[in-house]
């Protein structure tokens, strides 16, 4: 124990404040698994929200929700993997020209700050245009779209999904010993098998890591999928709608995922109807729950692997 | 650590014939790559500046200020056309927004600096190691949860606890000719930043407390410290640049979080009046973020668009000084901790 009092005092505000933070997370965590608890069900999870404009978003399931949130991790994804990993494979192995590497770099670090609601802007106003109506539906003869749709909300989160996947992979492909590399150009092979065959593959959890980071902020995301996927439509998908000449039209409408969901039925949305809410809210955490543990399990590889 | 700016320092090799091809072929994707991502970053900026400015070239300095109309008349009157004239208005006065977002980010910032680093210094130097076990993936995933879980927290939870509690009937109804005073409020705006940021901040200063080198601890105990003024007297000032940069990176968040304070604030473009006394604190605001998503269906206006826009002009110019800063900050503190360990 410290002398001065001074120091117990800070001694003491510190244990104060570690025991704040314990009881937080315990009332936080027993809310939600309280209030999540009396809503769930197998009916919740696997039926779409009651039909009749009254009882949306009040009554029902969150089986579109719940479609709607693997959707745009998928499609933003797709697009931000091979994105940031092209992005990080020159920034660590060519960086040539360097005005490019200079550039890129500080681009990545631009758009990691970005707030979502800055890009759920830009995206309304590029896809409201009419040329890119293909990508929603058209409005009216006016040339405009309506630029609330999957493939619009895939394409705004895809750039929050590539910041996270550029740092890990770059950081994780710097990890690669040069005298992989130089062993394998020693065996007479070019650059694109060594990059393709060693340092792809040494840097493999690292890259994971940085996916899972991109997923998380995805599914976390409310501004790009209230603006760009029209949040407030909480209607269930057409029958059929992942037949394959149905699911075009179905990427291109309006949907919803679990944090709109959750915004819509929240007192502060249209729905109003809290248990909705929070039984939308312990799914989403539980989802959470599992990217995290696939973020811990991966950073024991990386460590357990040099 | 390794820094990211570290060249390569291998030799550029001898390709076979029939391997070169394909070398010159991947380079020039991957260039492409990263030359398509600066080229759409650069457009996203350039695009959003480019429509935005109507909203300050038709406002000048004035868009700073605070205007004879509310906030919220001035944005309804940019679509829904000014009663008077009919047409669309350009006129935004945007000080209560400006006010909303800096009272609920520095009111965070605030409660949530010496509560982080306390709880980090707890954490990482004094906890149990078992609890320390337990909290740290905690902290981790609270710093992942989605804000909107807090918002609905937050208004769910608190703000009927925060009505009840602190605005006496009375003086609510004083107040009830210029604002309706209920839960939702620049404290619960205040209170869901908190719940958002601490856990990140506790999340990167644990995190540099744990990196601080062994040596140097080990050489204030030698020299008769105990372990609190080695915590205060070494790792508190080794750890300085992870400070910044964890609070800027914070920081950032608070500013351009949307959703979870269009649920908080009351999303009235109210001024506070500081005259009100505490009640101060208890006035709904609109901060410029949930001013976007709030207003985000009035888009075909031109004269919203380009005032939503310029609000995103002012969301980017904060959060690209703040991304610069921590970068600095944490470029600081690798070069005073690299050679430790």
């Amino acid at each position: 124990m410290p002398t001065r009092l001074s120091d117990r005092g800070g001694v003491a505000a510190a244990y104060a404040a570690g025991g704040v933070l314990v009881i937080a997370v315990t009332v936080i965590m027993a809310w939600l698994v309280w209030q999540g608890l009396s809503t769930i069900s197998w009916d919740f999870l696997t039926t779409g929200p009651a039909p009749g404009s009254l009882e949306q978003g009040v009554a029902g399931g969150i089986l579109p929700a719940l479609v709607g949130t693997l959707i745009v991790i998928v499609f933003g994804m797709a697009v931000a993997i091979p994105l940031g990993l092209g992005v990080a494979i020159f920034l660590t192995e060519y960086r040539q020209p360097n005005w490019l590497a200079k550039g890129t770099d500080t681009a990545i670090d631009l758009i990691f700050g970005v707030p979502s609601v800055v890009f759920a802007l830009f995206g309304l106003a590029i896809f409201s245009q009419g040329w890119l109506s293909w990508l929603s539906n058209p409005v009216g003869d006016a040339g405009l779209a309506t630029a609330q749709s999957f493939f619009c909300a895939s394409l705004m989160m895809a750039l929050i999904g590539l910041p996270p996947v550029v740092r890990s992979s770059q950081a994780a492909i710097l990890g690669v010993p040069n005298q992989q590399r130089e062993a394998s150009y020693a065996l007479g092979k070019g650059r694109l098998t060594t990059i393709r065959r060693i340092v792809v593959p040494g840097a493999r959890p690292g890259i994971a890591t940085g996916i899972v980071l991109g997923i998380g902020r995805i599914a976390g995301d409310t501004a790009i999928v209230w603006i760009l996927l029209g949040g407030a439509v909480l209607q269930s998908p057409p029958d059929g709608w992942f037949l394959p000449w149905n699911i075009g039209d179905f990427l291109r409408s309006e949907g919803s995922t679990l944090t709109t969901y959750i915004f819509f039925s929240s007192p502060a949305g249209e729905g109003n109807s809290p248990g909705q809410a929070y039984g939308a809210a312990f799914v989403l955490m539980v989802v959470i729950l599992f990217i995290n543990i696939a973020l811990i399990r991966l950073s024991r590889r990386k460590i357990g692997k040099r | 650590m390794a820094s990211f700016t570290r060249p390569l320092q291998t030799p550029t090799p001898q390709a076979s014939p029939s391997g070169a091809r394909a070398d010159t072929v991947f380079r020039g994707l991957v260039i492409a790559i990263a030359g398509f991502m600066l080229i759409v970053i650069l457009a996203i900026t350039a695009f959003v500046f480019y429509t935005g400015w109507p909203s300050f070239s038709a406002n000048g300095l004035a868009w700073f200020g605070s205007g004879d109309q509310p906030l919220d008349v001035q944005l309804g009157n940019s679509f829904l056309g000014d009663p008077e004239t009919g047409e669309p208005s350009t006129v935004l006065n945007a000080w209560p927004a400006i006010l909303g977002t800096l009272l609920t980010t520095g009111g965070a910032l605030l409660l949530s600096f010496p509560f982080a680093l306390l709880g980090a210094i707890f954490i990482a130097e004094l906890a149990p190691k078992r609890l320390a076990a337990i909290l740290d993936p905690i902290v981790t995933i609270l710093a992942a949860t989605p804000s909107v879980i807090y918002g609905l927290f937050a208004i769910l939870v608190l703000a009927p606890r925060i009505e009840r509690n602190l605005i006496p009937q009375q003086q609510a109804e004083d107040l009830s000719a210029v604002v309706t005073l209920t839960g939702a409020n620049v404290l619960l705006g205040i209170l869901v930043l908190t719940l958002m940021i601490a856990p990140l901040m506790i999340a990167i200063f644990a995190d540099a407390l744990r990196a601080v080198p062994n040596k140097w601890k080990e050489g204030a105990i030698a020299l008769g410290c105990d372990e609190w003024r080695m915590t205060r007297r070494v790792s508190l000032r080794a750890i300085r640049p992870a400070l910044v940069a964890g609070t800027t990176l914070a920081m950032g968040r608070a500013v351009g979080e949307a959703i979870a304070l269009s649920m908080a604030t009351g999303s009235i473009g109210f001024i506070p009046n500081p005259l009100d006394g505490y009640f101060f604190f208890l006035e709904p605001v609109r901060t410029m973020a949930s001013s976007i998503v709030d207003y985000s269906e009035g888009f075909e206006s031109p004269e919203l668009k380009a005032n939503l826009f310029a609000f995103g002009v002012i969301l980017l110019i904060m959060t690209a000084t703040l991304t610069i800063g921590a970068k600095l900050a944490s470029r600081a503190a690798e070069r005073r901790l690299g050679g430790g360990q």
